[in-house]
């Protein structure tokens, strides 16, 4: 297991995205991450600079959660944004496969501004309250204390499937 | 060691002096970033940017300039500064802006940064000789490299925080860079100071003690390595019109969410704070 820095991870996902077998980055520079992941060097031809080669990461398939979508796979851009809101646009042109989770399957008519198209996106199911206990900002916030009550099992031991569990049975009962 | 601020009172804490230390560290053409969820370094900046250099150009995560914030909220809410802010990049685009050396400035608060300025946000060894991971270190394997200069903080003035030589890499500092991969080049100098409630520390390959609150011996003795004391000083206290600023920046407290001792007391305020509000929007 190798632990990868944001530009690491992101350079990889972006090289897939546009069929390149690794993009060109000064990150990382005299990390031990960059060490563990065996991370090799180019030259540029031009300038003769030296830069690493952060290779393509390509999933297999990627899970996403969303507010709305139509039912053949065109995908809402968020009513509100945080921080990491194109992350998934990003994850999913890596993928092989994308299969998207929606709050609510709506007719195409009433997208407002899909970032994620059709053609993208290999499977589309409606799963209401789906990110719970994480959060749809716009839609309903994170359920802090029982992530909090899940954090305090893992830590005293108990495996973390049966914390999740306990934590959070109405998702589990889903 | 931790608290050490006897001379500015019972009512400053660590975090209200770490505040007013990280602003000090700012310089008036700054394109300073603080990470999401960091709400001492949130508070640093707000203040650096309203008592110190308005011109200062603050980045919450991908939130550019945002006016001044609820930052209760912003714990419980992802998207509270961004709504406050003038605009919002993307995460590739504030990646790219990293990339290309456009972030002058950051505060990081590892697990562990050394002499040289190497820090570890990643994974100490546990007794048993294993590895105890941390949720991950992020970007600053990035930011050490390519933005101009960082700022290590952290509550609580000891020598975990600061031995001979971090466990492990998770950002290299100029000179480590230098060893390791003197073939490629970053547009940053990686970290160059550490700062804690009771001392601000220059490093590099003769680490100076910059300014200290308590006794001299106390403060050096937390070290891992040796720092030069000959040009440092006792701090002043923190001046009045700071310390009102820190309170309308941040007046329920949440900077002290970075301190150990004050965390369940934060959370506590934060969620009545929610609860008076409906929700966190």
């Amino acid at each position: 297991m190798h632990e990868y820095s944001e530009l690491m991870f992101i350079s990889g996902l972006r090289a897939a995205g546009i069929g390149l077998p690794f993009l060109p980055s000064r990150g990382a520079a005299g990390s031990d991450l960059a060490t563990d992941a065996g991370l090799r060097t180019v030259s540029c031809p031009y300038t003769g600079e030296t830069l690493w080669a952060m290779p393509a990461l390509r999933p297999d398939v990627t899970f996403l959660h969303a507010e709305r979508a139509d039912a053949l796979g065109n995908v809402d851009a968020p009513t509100e944004r945080d921080f990491l809101w194109d992350a998934d646009a990003t994850l999913a042109r890596a993928s092989k496969r994308v299969v998207v989770s929606v709050e609510r399957i709506v007719p195409t008519a009433e997208l407002r501004q899909p970032t994620l198209f059709a053609h993208e996106v290999t499977h589309v199911l409606e799963v209401p309250n789906g990110a719970a206990p994480s959060e749809v900002p716009g839609m309903y916030g994170a359920d802090f204390a029982g992530l909090a009550a899940y954090q305090r099992s893992v830590a005293r031991g108990i495996e973390p499937l049966a914390a999740l569990r306990d934590a959070f049975p109405e998702v589990h009962a889903r | 060691m931790s608290g050490g601020n006897t001379p500015v009172g019972d009512a400053v804490t660590p975090a209200t002096r770490l505040c007013w230390e990280l602003a000090r560290q700012t310089r008036p053409d700054d394109v300073l970033i603080v990470g999401v969820g960091t709400p001492l370094a949130a508070t640093a900046a707000l203040l650096a940017r309203e008592v110190l250099h308005p011109s200062l150009t603050v980045l919450f995560g991908t939130a550019v300039a945002p006016r001044r914030i609820d930052l209760a909220a912003s714990i419980l809410d992802s998207t509270a500064a961004p709504r406050a802010a003038i605009g919002n990049y993307t995460q590739v685009e504030v990646l790219d802006l990293v990339a290309r050396g456009g972030v002058t400035l950051q505060y990081v608060s590892p697990i562990e940064v050394d002499a040289l300025g190497n820090v570890n946000a990643s994974r100490v060894r546990r007794a048993d000789g294993g590895w105890r991971r941390f949720p991950g270190s992020l970007a600053i394997a990035d930011t050490a490299a390519l933005v101009g200069r960082l700022v290590a903080y952290r509550v609580g003035h000891q020598r975990r925080f600061f031995p001979e030589r971090v466990a492990f890499v998770s950002g290299a500092s100029a000179v480590e860079r230098a060893r390791r991969d003197a073939t490629v080049h970053g547009t940053g100098v990686g970290v160059t100071v550490a700062v804690t409630e009771s001392a601000t520390v220059r490093l590099g390959e003769r680490p100076q003690l910059v300014d200290y609150d308590g006794e001299l011996a106390t403060v050096s003795a937390e070290f891992g390595f040796a720092v030069d004391t000959t040009t440092s000083r006792l701090r002043e206290p923190v001046p009045a019109e700071v310390l009102a600023a820190i309170d309308a920046i941040d007046p329920l407290g949440v900077r002290n969410l970075e301190d150990k001792d004050h965390r369940s007391a934060v959370l506590a305020r934060i969620s009545a704070h929610g609860n008076s509000h409906g929700s966190a929007r």
